[in-house]
């Protein structure tokens, strides 16, 4: 540790341009949550935080309320969530405890490089790829042979709850599979390697000392995930039919917070219309502030048991 | 069988032994024999491989990557390198540098593992080995009340008798230990040490150790290691007092190592 009184009038002003810069980050946050509140001013003092809970969207009646696309937005999410966890966990399970040194590296290479692909790209294949083999294989199969349950009800159109959750659990595989690898790897070899001298099984080992002992940090990166998909904006845009309602099938066309920023930001004119989806993007932003930093804490407080016990 | 007298009292033989980590030759063609209700200890300098080589008993040493064995190890006469790994592993007890009871079990639970990885689910059956094994380890009367606590939150000597009595649980014919006191205080060790001459009534134990002094004081047979060859190997009175190797006696006297 270095202390003020010791450095030299140059590293002084080096010290506090370094530091000035550091604390501009956090400023920068903070200016932004301001500004973001300043803006959407006007329909929180008409109708408060029912904002958030009304399920009306109409620009031309200027009735605003945010609930359809806090649906839309947990459910998709929720949705990629529960369809990414098995593929990441099976991935980084393989990576780290079953495939040989080769396979290993060009796997988790390719995985990590899943992150890399930009989110359009991601929207277009979405499009061209996943709507269509949904509009005339599966969602029709499902309706035939689940139709009875509420989840596959309605018409097969493609776009729709479905169609974000799948292309949003591919967009999140990359974020869970590499910190549940990165967890798997910190647990340390004696736990393993116990298990496997009283005779386990691979499998068996897995569930002794693989899982049981990271189920925080795959919960920690689950939530990460989670955070991700809640944030992502035009890859869904894309394939989520965009039309604000809530319903219960995972058929039916629906709208994002974030999608619905990208769709009517530009055209918006009126000051409320304005003011109400800025109140979006503020509500997005502490939703996501929230559930990276629980994400986050979680990762930190696992890494930090295995840290001391090493 | 026409040699069932050798073999009756022959645990474990081992035959041109070679071990490798990648080109590392690690263990270089080790023969010898133990016997029933022996304690051999595997004594030598850091990186001599004689971790390496309790490893190739149980077959864990293949598990790191790029490792590799070549030659004999007979366990009560079966060629374990022409069998499935998990089998043998169900038939060897190990005991680790550092104790691994599993995180997130009951002391209970981790002495049970190992039967109900072979498939015994009775709860009366698990209950009575588990005492038994507890026994054994002479840990039954400190962790008698409290089974249902987690393994984790015995102390250091404690969980190492923990892991002790969960490798005894499956009765093992052999047990190897990897420097199993090498983490604990001296008091823990001198437990284990004891501990050591009760169970040689049930069990035949491979040890590695660092200290010469409880190579001395524990075992029966004496092997000593050096740059993975087998250099000496006898009785430990023998191996102590009169060495064959000159090598030999340079090490136990303190030359180097």
């Amino acid at each position: 540790m270095i202390r003020r009184g010791d450095l030299n009038f140059s590293d002084k002003i080096f010290y506090w341009v370094l530091k000035s810069l550091a604390f501009g980050i956090i400023g920068l946050l903070v200016v932004l949550f301001i500004l973001l509140l300043k803006m959407s001013w006007p329909i929180f003092s008409k109708i408060g935080l029912s904002f958030y809970f009304l399920n009306e969207w109409n620009p031309v009646t200027e009735e605003f309320g945010a609930m359809a696309f806090i649906y839309g937005t947990i459910a998709t999410a929720l949705l990629a969530l529960v369809l990414s966890l098995p593929i990441s966990l099976g991935s980084a399970l393989l990576v780290t405890e079953l495939a040989n040194l080769h396979v290993r590296r060009v796997l988790g290479f390719l995985i990590e490089m899943l992150a890399a692909i930009p989110s359009i790209v991601y929207g277009l294949w979405g499009l061209f790829v996943v709507v269509p083999f949904l509009r005339t294989d599966v969602q029709p199969f499902l309706g035939d042979y689940l139709g009875f349950l509420p989840l596959f009800k309605g018409p097969p159109i493609g776009v729709g709850l479905m169609a974000g959750g799948i292309v949003l659990a591919i967009m999140i595989t990359p974020t869970i599979a590499t910190i549940c690898r990165e967890i798997f790897l910190t647990i340390p070899k004696v736990y393993k390697e116990g298990a496997l001298a009283l005779g386990a099984t691979r499998w068996e080992m897995i569930q002794l000392s693989v899982i049981r002992s990271s189920l925080s940090g795959i919960l920690g990166a689950s939530i990460l995930g989670l955070a991700r998909a809640l944030g992502e904006t035009m890859a869904v845009t894309m394939v989520i039919g965009n039309r604000a309602q809530i319903s219960s099938s995972l058929f039916s066309p629906a709208q994002t917070m974030a999608s619905l920023l990208a769709n009517e930001y530009a055209e918006a004119s009126s000051e409320i219309h304005m003011a109400s989806l800025t109140a979006i993007g503020f509500g997005l932003l502490l939703v996501s502030l929230i559930v990276n930093s629980l994400a986050r804490i979680i990762i930190w407080r696992v890494g930090r048991i295995y840290r001391r016990s090493k | 069988m026409p040699n069932s007298q050798v073999q009756k009292n022959t645990i474990l033989e081992v035959k041109e032994l070679n071990a490798w980590f990648g080109d590392f030759h690690a263990v270089k063609n080790i023969n010898l024999k133990v016997e029933q209700n022996d304690i051999l200890a595997l004594i030598g300098p850091s990186g001599c491989g004689k971790s390496t080589f309790i490893r190739t008993i149980n077959r864990l040493h293949e598990e790191v990557p790029g490792a590799r064995v070549t030659g004999e190890v007979r366990l009560l006469g079966q060629d374990i390198y022409k069998m499935d790994p998990v089998k043998i592993r169900r038939q060897v007890g190990m005991v680790f540098q550092k104790p691994n009871p599993f995180p997130g079990l009951s002391i209970f639970e981790n002495v049970a593992v190992g039967l109900k990885l072979s498939g015994i689910q009775r709860k009366s059956i698990l209950t009575e080995i588990v005492e038994k094994s507890l026994k054994q380890a002479a840990l039954w009367n400190e962790v008698k009340d409290k089974l249902n606590e987690p393994g984790t939150s015995l102390s250091g000597g404690q969980q190492q008798r923990l892991c002790i009595a969960r490798a005894l649980a499956v009765t093992p014919p052999i047990l190897l230990m990897d420097e199993p006191t090498s983490a604990l205080d001296p008091i823990s060790t001198a437990r284990i040490e004891d501990l050591l001459q009760d169970l040689k009534k049930y069990v035949t134990i491979v040890i590695v150790t660092h200290n010469m002094q409880q190579a001395s004081r524990v075992s029966t047979k004496t092997a000593f290691f050096l740059s993975g060859e087998l250099i000496e190997f006898g009785d430990t009175s023998q191996v102590f007092t009169k060495p064959n190797k000159q090598k030999t006696e340079e090490y136990i006297t303190g030359r180097f190592g």
